[in-house]
């Protein structure tokens, strides 16, 4: 036929623009990326050799200053994404019961941050977080500490910082399924003779359980594989998979490691994701449509 | 004494009333309707009884005791909601056990009363699925199986049937009411169907506008409507506007445009403004005159099944008069016919009357 084949074709061939743009920007960066990950890196001469050896790989799984790192990165990973569930999905679930103009009003407070910069956001967190910043102040003024206090380069501080940075992901997550729920369940479950606490455990909860299950693997995703708040609060002193690859790659000029170590990064999260989905989706099929 | 009683409840939203100074009493084991338009108040009524809204005014008493301001989960009501409000993530028998588990009945105990109730509303083979696997009808049993486990002193149904089908519903009508009666649970259901309050109820309480327009049995509703808002909502008639000529014991006659006629009615004055209504199954058609007749034309007919239902122009205007149906068609469309009809199918109410 003139025109491009049988009729079935023609998405294909309607999209194929978009899917050559696509191949392009991710793909051929993704391959190189491959690609060089499996070269070696020669520091007398600082130059790369265009070897083909599992070196790289084999450092990353047997130095344990790397096993350090990544345990570092999933561990902050998992605790922000618990955090962002348990912080987000009540506030979702009060945001969802307010009434306008209220709701519109904390509905634009809530997701007004996700139209800042992460850098800037994070930078305001630097500022409260050093040792005369805010929160060490104002800790003392009560007493509760008698020193300054450096929430800077520490664990607390970079997991503070990513909770305030993820959490409107969750809640607009758990916001979706809200949408869903029938508010005269809520009726039923009272009139049966159920508590409010009991209602919001046995009724309320599982129902928005899809929300937060997918709400935290958003979280989770862009926990592992944040840079810039990572790179600002906890900075050289304590490095996650990200900042560690960007530091072999600018500081280094380790290229090959860096992509070795970008490399396992995604293929862990990537596992970590679909396994998490998989996991979520054999369980709620048989529920919800 | 009666079982459950409101007084003078009130229910206000903002300024709006929604619920106008309603009172009722309702016997053990009775079954009422709250029947009325959209918006009337119904709901809301419902609500209150429930515990999930708060009277403005007034008071509501269950077996003596005032729960006015009871909580909802203390009151023990069995509610079925317009929606279901099936718990989802929770399988048939899940949702049917989970108010004994409130309860805190012991597991032996509830497995066989929630077994007991599925087979009371023929469920029990579908208790392990999930309400999205389960078809209008099923799913409204299981609403109602789970406000009836928990043995409630009251029954509350919101329009229970709204959802289903026209054949499904007449069904469901019949079982529901089989139920009802062997259980003898007291029940108050909200409708806006006509014809399915007439159908189930032993009162039917006719809401307008927020306040009860009438409490009556289901036939006096239908034969002694006391306005015309009522006889218009109760089933079909026709109605006409007419001033009374001569009061008479039990009745009046009137006149309507140049026909006069009389009719059974009650607080009726001369000269005043009446509303009569005629009830298309209280008319007669026939070829010939006979006395207290009009002529008229056939301009339309619609065959039902068990009747016919024929639009009929006349002196009295454009009337509906259903024919039984015996076969044969007894009149086209065209036909020269006769009116007929006895006193005692003519109803006069005043006009604007107050209600109740
Ligand atoms: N929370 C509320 N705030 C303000 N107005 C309300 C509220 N709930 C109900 N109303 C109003 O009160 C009136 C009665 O509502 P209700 O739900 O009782 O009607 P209903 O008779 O059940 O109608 P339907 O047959 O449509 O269900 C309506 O006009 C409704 O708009
Ligand atoms: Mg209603």
């Amino acid at each position: 036929m003139a025109e491009g084949g049988s009729p079935g074709s023609r998405p294909y061939w309607l999209s194929a623009p978009g899917l050559v743009l696509f191949a392009t920007l991710l793909g051929v960066p993704l391959f190189t990326t491959l690609m060089l990950s499996f070269y070696s890196f020669d520091y007398a001469t600082g130059g790369i050799q265009t070897d083909f050896t599992p070196a790289n790989y084999l450092e990353i799984f047997q130095d344990s200053y790397f096993h350090l790192i990544f345990g570092r990165t999933f561990g902050v990973a998992l605790l922000v994404t618990l955090i962002c569930a348990l912080i987000g999905a009540p506030e979702a679930y009060i945001l969802a019961r307010m009434r306008n103009p209220w709701k519109s009003l904390f509905l634009l407070v809530i997701l007004g941050p996700l139209l800042i910069s992460v850098i800037v956001r994070t930078l305001g967190w630097a500022l409260l977080l050093g040792s005369k910043g805010a929160i060490s102040e104002g800790l003392q003024m009560l007493g509760i500490i008698s020193d300054p206090i450096s929430l800077m380069f520490t664990t607390t501080g970079m997991v503070i910082a990513l909770v305030h940075v993820l959490v409107p992901f969750m809640v607009l997550s758990v916001w979706a399924s809200l949408q869903k729920l029938d508010l005269q369940t809520e009726d039923a479950a009272l009139t049966l003779g159920a508590s409010r606490f009991t209602v919001l455990r046995r009724v309320v909860l599982p129902q928005i359980m899809p929300g937060i299950l997918s709400g935290s693997l958003i979280v989770f995703a862009l926990t592992a594989s944040a840079f810039a708040t990572p790179s600002i609060i906890g900075g050289r002193r304590l490095k996650v998979v990200a900042t560690t690859a960007y530091d072999e790659y600018l500081s280094t000029l380790n290229w090959p490691l860096g992509a070795a170590i970008a490399v396992v990064l995604l293929v862990a999260n990537v596992i970590a994701i679909t396994s998490y989905n998989r996991m979520v989706e054999r369980r709620y099929a048989k529920i919800f449509e | 004494m009666s079982f459950v009683r409101l007084e003078n409840v009130t229910k206000r939203f903002d300024r709006f009333t929604a619920v106008d100074d309603l009172s009722l009493s309702i016997e053990k084991g009775e079954f009422v309707s709250l029947l009325g338009p959209s918006g009337c108040g119904k709901t809301t009524t419902l609500q209150m009884i429930a515990g999930l809204q708060d009277p403005t005014a007034g008071r509501i008493h269950l077996d003596g005791e005032d729960i006015t301001h009871k909580k909802p989960n203390q009151r023990g009501l069995g509610i079925v909601f317009q929606s279901y409000a099936l718990f989802p993530h929770m399988t048939v028998e899940e949702n049917v056990s989970f108010g004994l588990e409130m309860r805190r009945v012991d597991r032996g105990e509830r497995e066989q009363r929630v077994r007991r109730s599925l087979e009371q509303v023929q469920l029990d083979s579908l208790a392990k699925r999930y309400p999205k696997d389960l078809s209008g009808g099923q799913r409204q049993r299981v609403a109602l199986a789970r406000a009836l486990v928990i043995q409630p002193p009251v029954l509350l149904l919101d329009e229970p049937l709204s959802n289903l089908d026209a054949k499904l519903r007449e069904d469901m009508q019949l079982e529901l009411r089989v139920l009802q009666q062997q259980l003898g649970v007291t029940t108050i259901l909200v409708t806006h169907d006509q014809a399915e309050a007439l159908s189930m109820s032993d009162r039917i309480v006719v809401m307008n506008e927020g306040r009860a327009v009438q409490i009556d049995a289901p036939l006096t509703m239908y034969e002694r409507p006391e306005t015309a808002f009522v006889s218009n909502f109760v089933g079909k008639t026709n109605l006409l506007q007419g001033v009374v000529t001569a009061v008479e014991e039990d009745g009046a006659t009137v006149r309507v445009g140049e026909q006069s006629l009389s009719g059974e009615g009650r607080g009726l004055s001369d000269g005043a403004a009446v509303t009569v209504s005629l009830r298309p199954e209280k008319l007669r058609l026939s070829a010939q005159a006979e006395d207290q007749s009009i002529p008229g034309q056939v301009s339309a007919g619609i065959f039902l099944g068990n009747h016919w239902l024929y639009q009929i122009d006349s002196a009295l205007g454009t009337l509906l008069v259903s024919e039984a149906n015996r076969g044969t068609p007894p009149f086209a469309r065209g036909d020269p016919v006769h009116i007929h009809w006895v006193r005692e199918g003519v109803r006069l109410m005043p006009e604007g009357a107050p209600r109740g």
